[in-house]
């Protein structure tokens, strides 16, 4: 690969992520301003989305995003200015076109032009999207095309400048991208036949705090060029991120100015140096400027002076430093994104650390000397702490994925012609990055089952005296070392008979056999098990519950179903927080070592030794199923004559003994998958490595536990 | 390190890839005295991180009550400096 070839590379790379990021940003600013019409600052960031990716696609070259986009643009900039409202069908038509970019940058990914299907449907959005860009056409888009020169009216309305200006707030990262303004600024003058730049200095910090990679900087330019708005906008589309960029054409409308007025405070800007710049760059003389701020509402008799100097004479009586909050927050926040795999290699390395270290340090007791294990117990220590941050980085919160399902919910309950809300609480909670990617498909199972069955329709919800509204809430929380999602609805809940019928009819349980309501409940997770009466396109496809628990088995996860009759129903999602290291408790039968999971040890007793006729012991009055490891996994050699102890394991409400021969005590394991010859032995969640070389079996003990309560 | 009577020498790289040490040695710089005269004659290459230097430098100056005075421009960073409509106003020509 090149230099050149590789710097596109990373540029596509980076334009991928930041489209991504943006079309997130978009949808969920279209999905709030439909439940919101009135909330200008979400208008405001849809636009900002838009606008961001259609300039970083034509960056990166990703010329079908960039044209699809710019109606998209269009539109939401008519919204910005009030001339659209975010009616139900506008939002609709804009999440549709939100997907179709999705679908573009997965083509742009794989480094294909868009399918003749996918073309066309592109093209059928876009005719979609016409009525909302053609209404009062006479009104100029302040980004569509115009003309260098447009017609002159009414002197009244419009401006005198012959010049074009331009006011540009620099995004604070444009350096550290490699961006240099300059060579834009030069290049806009070779646009032109003349031009005259102002630098604003307003930002700037104290040299003392300034982070001396930042840009802090903007400029106001007046040019005076021959060529249409498409080119000068191009001039700018290097610029990705946050730059503010406002353009005003020769003899623009002075409506304009009012305009950029009102959304000054949104850019963090003050109206009166907009103002300035108008008169110091010729477009308006003072008195008009007076009347101008008089229209916008703002006092005239403060900032009367700051009119008559130019915007940088006038930072000078201000203190330089930096007092705009956005931009300390920034500083402040800094964050840095690192490839996920480069991540997963530190947390790797990180786990066989903590495997050599143990090593060591079993090799550092044996000699006995006291400095060298003192020594040791140090290093461990830190190498742990080492291992406890890199674990750290790969955190990362929920709320994203809760997000995600804000408009599942609302596409779903408009097919089923259902008023459903999604609420969320506590995305801020935050769990391993891999348990995020790998739960999404049966959150997304359980969402779209409170919606398709849990919710009743407004027509039923009224005759039982609930709200026509629905609620599904989706909530995380920590508990001790596990994640508990849950998935709540106010619906019908379960029907319990019904559940017991089918159940019966699937031969799932014996109709002699007496269930708690609970457990007729857990029943839904049976393989093959579905009640739905009639097969929705939604949920009755064949992935049944069974599906969902399987998953989230997989994570080393639980999942249970509480439900109320008529209040409705909640699952409980309960999850480690990490899939790749866990404390554990080794203990052995043989020569063989195992692992159970630290925080699913209860309790370890010395077994009695006594033969019983069944596996239960009694632990303080309660009766304890147990079971002998050894006859689970062991050799037919017959049991030493050691003593025998029971670890008492809990998970959930459920407690079962595991009778070993050996309790080597605490350790930490890194899992480690176990070969394809492994599969389908159940209980065993996967191996670790030993520092002394021996490989130990990590124990599956949710698995275990079922399986001995079954017994 | 330079100090009131010594001109500031600007570095020839008068860009991004300077401008943490540049800030470092302009901070110093300026402690001592209350001229200075910046030399900017050497300078080769210069972005916009560059001239944001100088601009903070001249805050910087105001803030501490000192003035500072560029005495010397390469043609680098006069056209650079030109480009942006001279927004120092540390030229003695100004």
């Amino acid at each position: 690969m090149t230099l050149g070839e590789y710097r596109m590379e990373t540029l596509k790379s980076v334009f991928l992520i930041e489209v991504r990021d943006q079309l997130e940003a978009l949808e969920s600013a279209l999905l709030s301003l439909e439940r919101d019409p009135g909330d200008i600052a979400m208008v405001h960031a849809a636009f900002r989305s838009a606008h961001t990716i259609k300039g970083s696609s034509s960056m990166a070259d990703a010329m079908a995003i960039a044209t699809f986009t710019h109606d998209v643009e269009n539109v939401l900039e008519r919204m910005r200015n009030g001339e659209l409202s975010a009616d139900h069908e506008l939002v609709s038509a804009l999440l549709s076109c939100t997907d179709h970019i999705e679908i573009l940058e997965g083509f742009f990914a794989a480094d294909a032009d868009p399918a003749e299907a996918t073309a066309a449907r592109g093209r059928q959005l876009l005719a979609q999207l016409q009525p909302w860009l053609q209404v009062n056409a006479t009104q100029k888009s302040t980004t569509g095309q115009i003309p260098a020169a447009p017609p002159p009216s009414t002197t009244e309305d419009t401006l005198v400048n012959p010049h074009w200006h331009i006011r540009l707030r620099l995004g604070s990262e444009l350096f550290q991208r490699g961006v240099d303004p300059l060579g834009l600024v030069r290049y806009l003058g070779s646009l032109g036949t003349s031009m005259r730049v102002r630098v604003l200095t307003d930002r700037l910090p104290d040299l003392d705090v300034a982070d001396a990679e930042l840009c802090y900087l903007g400029f106001v330019i007046d040019l005076e060029t021959d060529v249409g708005r498409e080119d000068i906008e191009d001039a700018f589309s290097l610029l990705q991120g946050e730059c503010v960029l406002q353009i005003l054409p020769p003899r623009a409308p002075r409506s304009q100015l009012l305009e950029q007025l009102a959304s000054a405070k949104d850019n963090g800007e003050l109206p009166q140096a907009l103002v300035a710049d108008w008169v110091g760059s010729g477009l308006l003389d003072e008195a008009d400027a007076r009347a101008l701020l008089a229209a916008h509402a703002v006092p005239v008799s403060g900032p009367a002076p700051q009119v008559h100097e130019t915007p940088h004479t006038d930072k000078r009586d201000r203190p330089p430093h930096n007092n705009d909050p956005h931009s300390n927050a920034r500083q402040t926040h800094a964050q840095l994104r690192v490839d996920a795999d480069k991540l997963d290699k530190l947390v790797d390395l990180a786990g066989e650390l903590v495997i050599a270290g143990a090593g060591v340090s079993v090799i550092a007791s044996r000699t006995g000397n006291k400095e060298l294990m003192e020594a040791m117990s140090v290093l461990s220590r830190l190498v742990e702490d080492m291992r406890d941050s890199a674990m750290q980085m790969r955190m990362v919160p929920i709320g994203a994925t809760f997000n995600r399902f804000q408009r599942v919910v609302r596409d779903l309950s408009l097919e089923l012609g259902k008023d459903i809300e999604l609420l969320t609480e506590g995305g801020e909670t935050e769990l391993d990055k891999s348990v995020i990617e790998k739960i999404g498909d049966p959150l997304m199972h359980l969402v779209r089952n409170s919606v398709d069955h849990g919710i009743e329709s407004a027509h039923e919800r009224q005759a039982a005296n609930k709200p026509s509204r629905g609620a599904v809430t989706l909530s995380a929380a920590h508990e001790a070392s596990s994640i508990v999602i849950t998935i709540q609805d106010d619906g019908a809940g379960l029907n319990t008979q019904k559940i017991l019928a089918k159940a019966i009819e699937r031969n799932l349980v014996d109709p002699n056999q007496v269930l708690s309501e609970a457990e007729i409940h857990q029943l839904i997770f049976e393989p093959g098990f579905s009640t739905a009466e009639r097969v929705t396109e939604l949920s009755g496809r064949g992935v049944g519950m069974d599906v969902v628990r399987r998953n989230i088995q997989a994570l080393r996860g639980t999942v249970n179903v509480h439900s109320v009759p008529n209040q409705g129903c909640t699952f409980t999602i309960r999850l480690p927080l990490t899939l790749a290291i866990i404390d554990g408790f080794m203990v052995g039968i043989g020569d063989a070592h195992f692992v159970i999971p630290m925080d699913m040890v209860a309790e370890c007793i010395q077994h009695d030794g006594v033969t019983r006729s069944c596996d239960y012991l009694s632990l303080r009055g309660e009766l304890l199923p147990f079971t002998r490891l050894r006859d689970l996994f062991g050799t037919d050699e017959p049991p030493s004559n050691a003593q025998e102890n029971v670890v008492v394991v809990r998970y959930g409400q459920k407690k079962v003994g595991i009778v070993v021969e050996k309790l080597h005590g605490e350790m930490q394991a890194v899992i480690k998958p176990l070969g394809i010859l492994f599969q389908g032995i159940t209980g065993l969640a996967g191996c670790t490595l030993l520092g002394t070389g021996e490989i130990a079996v990590i124990l599956d003990i949710p698995a275990l536990i079922e399986g001995v309560a079954r017994a | 390190m330079s100090t009131a009577s010594t001109p500031f020498v600007l570095p020839a790289d008068l860009n991004i890839y300077e401008a943490a040490a540049l800030k470092v040695g302009l901070l110093e710089w300026i402690r001592h005295g209350e001229m200075h005269k910046i030399d900017g004659s050497a300078v080769e290459r210069v972005d916009l991180t560059g001239v944001q230097m100088l601009l903070m430098l001249r805050a910087h100056a105001q803030h501490v009550e000192a003035q500072v005075r560029l005495i010397a421009a390469s043609a680098a960073l006069h056209d650079a400096l030109q480009l942006l409509g001279w927004p120092l106003e540390l030229h003695t020509a100004q």
